[in-house]
Formats: structure tokens, C-alpha cells, sequence
């Protein structure tokens, strides 16, 4: 249980990191809070030729607000983003996303981008950054692209970051006043990757924008049950409207390439996202709803 | 490629300047040492326990600057010029201290291998929140695993310990009161 050797480069800044990236074989990798590398390096699932080691670039630390978003450098530790005031008051949904990411002494080293970066299928921040449409910001030597969340995502631990690349930084658009959100998940023990999980975002313009997790290899947005959520009746779990969901979420599923482990069953997988959608829409609605109020 | 732990005649080996538990340390390491086996191995603070090395178990949690980690992810080479605490250097600290008797009064381990993680885990909830309720202790001692106790002695302890800790501070209250 001893990950084998590399080589470790600190890096002190952003262009120094993206020089040594651009300098390092194809095997080199960022090294963030390695909360998820280095148990892989640990069993050899992982055998880096080296780690940029960014823990030490002070200018990837920043959470930085301007022009209606929050964009978070790829230091910045998932607790320090949990309890920003700033992201509490108008990122809501990802300051609970990064309490339910694993446990404190996990979040005091995790970085925000670690786990986009990650693509871990049972993760939670990736399917938030797909319902809120957040942003990536990628960058190598000389050059930056953004990506859409939507678009960043490819299969379970795939990306679109490329040899060279990293991702520099990942912006959310700011939650507007009256924007409803609900976050439901299960899993084996509390705190750690989830089984099943999905993220509502609804904006107030009648905008719901439905993103699952844990079911499918990357986050899954749900376009029938999207549209169904609207007209569903206010008053919640019924089993007409359970009915409703089940059936939506049987549409969006269809065909999908559903993940099937010993843990959970796809079947189970598809039964439990139908409940924890009703659990998260309902959520979604009534903080809609108090935020008209206030 | 074996599984025996970094070589101290390896080749690419750094000069690890740190504190422990307050004490400067200057080691040479290779960069693939973790924190665990650097604390256990090289400086025999063998408090410091490993029950999975990957991240699951919380038996390896020390503090890095003032904030729990795990031991077992991170490189020796990642605490260059930063303060690192393990359950050796909990000594006089008055929330470990009344954890420690907490854990004692109320039978919170039975082996004792998960005890250090559990201790580093509650010493941190108990820094933050003074008066934790049940749910919350259990939430933020979710990443930490015992195989022995069932966990409800030790949320007990860690609840006992926390109303020990008040009932010292409104004693201190009613003293600075009086005065
Ligand atoms: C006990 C435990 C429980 C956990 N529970 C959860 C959970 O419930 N939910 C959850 O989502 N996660 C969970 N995790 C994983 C989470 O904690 C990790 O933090 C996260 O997946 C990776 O972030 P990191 O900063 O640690 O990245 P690292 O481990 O440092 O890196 C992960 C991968 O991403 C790459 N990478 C990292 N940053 C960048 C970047 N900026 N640009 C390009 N590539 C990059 C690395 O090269 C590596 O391949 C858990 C981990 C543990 C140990
Ligand atoms: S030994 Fe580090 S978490 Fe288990
Ligand atoms: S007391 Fe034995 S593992 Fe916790």
C-alpha cells in the first residue's frame, strides 16, 4: 500500500504549474488535494511519472466575485468554499454539495476543481455544476478555453481536459433571489460517495434544470422530467406525482447505460433516483417559494 | 516494484524541513513517503495508526496547520515548513484533555486502534462547535470507522466531554463574575 515513485514538482504559481505541465510526459498529473489520487497511487491503480503538486500556487486560492459569478481557483479546498458567506448565501446549492463530499479532515485538502477534475461518477459537485450550468476554465501554456459543464464531462472519471491542460478555475453563475434548489442522495455511509443522487435548479423565470448522479457514468441531465416539473401538482408526494416522476425519469433513462454493481442494482439505482427526485423537486419548490415570501 | 517503504539510500531524495508536535525536524525523504509512514517510521510517533491507507478508515488523521488530514494521503514532501500535530502532541490541550477522560469514563474503545483518528476528529468538532447535538457529532465523525464499539459510547463521550468543557468555562464565568 505504497504508491510508487515520481516525480514531485512544487509549483509556486499558475504559469509555473502550466510550464511544468507543458515540460512533463503525457503520465504527469496535477496534484490537488489528492484525495482521490493518492488512494489510487496507494493501491497502484495509479502510477503518475510525476505530480504537479499545486498546493502551494497562492494565486489558484482565490473565490473571486464579479459580474454575476463566483469562480473558484483550483486551490481553494472544499471547505473553504462550504463555509465562504458569500457561496452560502448565493451558491446555496454547492456549499451542501461540498458538505455531503466526503468528511471534514477529507474537505480540509479536497480542492473544488480536484473533484470536477475527478469525474467521479458518484460525485456531487459535477452534477450541481451541470444543473447551475457552471463553467471551466481550462488553460495550458499560452492558451485558455472555457467549456460549458455540460460539455465537460465524458464517461466515469473522464474529461475533456487534455495532455497540458488543467483546469485552472470553475465559475458558477450567482443564484438569483427566488431560485429554488434541492439536493437528495443516498449512499452506504453518510458524508461518502453516493449510490444515487440528483440536483434541482429552478430558476425563477420557470426555468428547472434536472441533473442526476451515481446512476450513469458522468451526470446525467433529465429533459422529460424537466419539462414535467412544472405542471406537477404543488402539493408534492403523492402517488399520482410519484407516478409522474418514475415515469418521466423511466423516459430520460431510456436506453442510458445504467450503473449496475454489487452496492446497487441498476434497477434499485433507477427506483431510488424516482424517490430522491420527488424528495429533491419538493425541496426545490418550497425554498422557491420562501424566497418569494422574504 | 516492491511494497516495502521508501528507502532512505533511494535516489531522488528531498530535504524535508518541518515542525511536529512543535519540535523543528529536518529529514531526507523520497518524494512517494506519505505523512504516516514519515511519522511512524522515521520520527517513531507510532500514535499516528494506519487501518487502511486509502482514505477510508480516519485511523491515520492528524492536524496540517490546525486542520484535520489524512495521514495516509499525503506526501512527507506536501508539510515543508508547516506545523504538523499528531495525538502525541494533543498533551496539555484542554478539549483533548477532557476527551481523553471522556473516552475513558465512558468505555468509548475497546481495542483502541481508531482511538487517535477519533480523538483528532472530535477534538476539531468540539474547536469549532462547543455544544454539539447528537446528529452533528455523528455527522462529523462519519469518516472515521470503529470496528469494535458500535459508536454509541463514543458519540457519548464526545458529548460528555463537550458538557465537561462548558461546565469548566461557566465555573470560570462564575469565578471572573464574582471577582
Ligand atoms: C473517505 C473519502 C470520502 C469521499 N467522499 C466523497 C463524496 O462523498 N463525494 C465526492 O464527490 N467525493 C468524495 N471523495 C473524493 C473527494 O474528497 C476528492 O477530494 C475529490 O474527488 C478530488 O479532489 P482532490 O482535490 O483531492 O483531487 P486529487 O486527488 O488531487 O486529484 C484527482 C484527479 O484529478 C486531477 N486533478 C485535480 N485537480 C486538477 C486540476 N485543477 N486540473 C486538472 N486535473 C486535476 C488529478 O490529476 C487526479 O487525476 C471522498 C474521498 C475520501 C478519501
Ligand atoms: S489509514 Fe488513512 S484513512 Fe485509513
Ligand atoms: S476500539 Fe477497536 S476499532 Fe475502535
Amino acid at each position: 500500500m505504497r504508491p510508487a515513485s515520481f516525480r514531485h514538482h512544487p509549483a509556486r504559481s499558475v504559469d509555473e504549474a502550466l510550464t511544468l505541465l507543458a515540460s512533463e510526459d503525457e503520465d504527469a498529473r496535477i496534484l490537488a488535494g489528492g484525495q482521490s489520487l493518492v488512494p489510487l497511487m496507494n493501491l497502484r491503480m495509479a502510477q503518475p511519472s510525476a505530480l504537479i503538486d499545486i498546493n502551494g500556487c497562492d494565486d489558484l486560492g482565490r473565490i473571486d466575485e464579479a459580474g454575476g459569478w463566483i469562480e473558484f481557483g483550483a486551490r481553494v479546498r472544499q471547505r473553504e468554499g462550504e463555509l465562504s458567506t458569500a457561496v452560502r448565501a448565493r451558491l446555496p446549492m454547492v456549499a451542501a454539495a461540498l458538505e455531503l463530499n466526503g468528511h471534514p479532515a477529507t474537505r480540509h485538502r479536497g480542492t473544488i476543481c480536484g473533484t470536477l477534475a475527478h469525474a467521479d461518477p458518484s460525485a456531487e459537485l459535477p452534477a450541481v455544476a451541470v444543473a447551475l450550468g457552471a463553467e471551466m476554465v481550462l488553460r495550458r501554456q499560452g492558451a485558455c478555453r472555457i467549456v460549458p459543464a455540460e460539455a465537460f464531462f465524458l464517461g466515469a472519471l473522464e474529461t475533456c481536459i487534455e495532455p497540458g491542460e488543467m483546469l485552472a478555475a470553475v465559475r458558477f453563475p450567482v443564484q438569483p433571489a427566488r431560485a429554488g434548489w434541492g439536493l437528495a442522495e443516498t449512499g452506504l455511509r453518510r458524508h461518502d460517495l453516493a449510490l444515487a443522487g440528483i440536483a434541482v435548479a429552478m430558476l425563477p423565470a420557470g426555468v428547472t434544470r434536472i441533473c442526476a448522479f451515481g446512476i450513469t457514468p458522468e451526470p446525467l441531465r433529465l429533459p422529460t422530467l424537466e419539462a414535467a416539473a412544472d405542471d406537477l401538482p404543488r402539493s408534492g408526494g403523492t402517488p399520482a406525482t410519484q407516478a409522474r416522476i418514475a415515469e418521466a425519469l423511466a423516459a430520460d433513462l431510456e436506453g442510458a447505460d445504467l450503473v449496475d454493481t454489487l452496492h446497487a442494482s441498476a434497477r434499485y439505482r433507477q427506483q431510488v433516483t424516482a424517490t430522491l427526485a420527488a424528495r429533491a423537486l419538493a425541496d426545490a419548490r418550497q425554498r422557491a417559494s420562501q424566497e418569494t415570501a422574504t | 516494484m516492491t511494497d516495502t517503504p521508501p528507502d532512505a539510500n533511494a535516489a531522488d531524495r528531498r530535504l524535508l524541513r518541518t515542525t511536529v508536535n512543535g519540535i523543528a525536524r529536518q529529514e531526507l525523504v523520497e518524494p512517494r513517503m506519505l505523512l504516516s509512514d514519515f511519522l511512524r517510521r522515521t520520527l517513531h510517533l507510532t500514535g499516528t495508526h494506519v487501518g487502511c491507507a486509502h482514505g477510508v478508515c480516519g485511523c491515520c488523521t492528524v492536524l496540517v496547520d490546525g486542520a484535520t488530514a489524512r495521514a495516509c494521503l499525503t506526501f512527507a514532501v506536501q508539510v515543508q515548513d508547516r506545523e504538523v500535530q499528531s495525538v502525541e502532541g494533543l498533551g496539555e490541550d484542554p478539549i483533548a484533555a477532557a476527551l481523553r477522560a471522556s473516552f475513558h469514563e465512558c468505555h468509548a474503545l475497546q481495542c483502541g486502534y481508531c482511538t487517535p483518528g477519533f480523538l483528532m476528529a472530535a477534538r476539531q468538532l468540539l474547536s469549532e462547535t462547543p455544544e454539539p447535538d447528537e446528529e452533528t457529532i455523528r455527522v462529523a465523525l462519519s469518516g472515521n470507522i470503529c470496528r469494535c464499539t458500535g459508536y454509541v459510547n463514543i458519540v457519548r463521550a464526545v458529548r460528555h466531554a463537550a458538557d465537561s468543557l462548558a461546565a469548566a468555562r461557566d465555573q470560570q464565568q462564575g469565578l471572573s463574575d464574582a471577582r
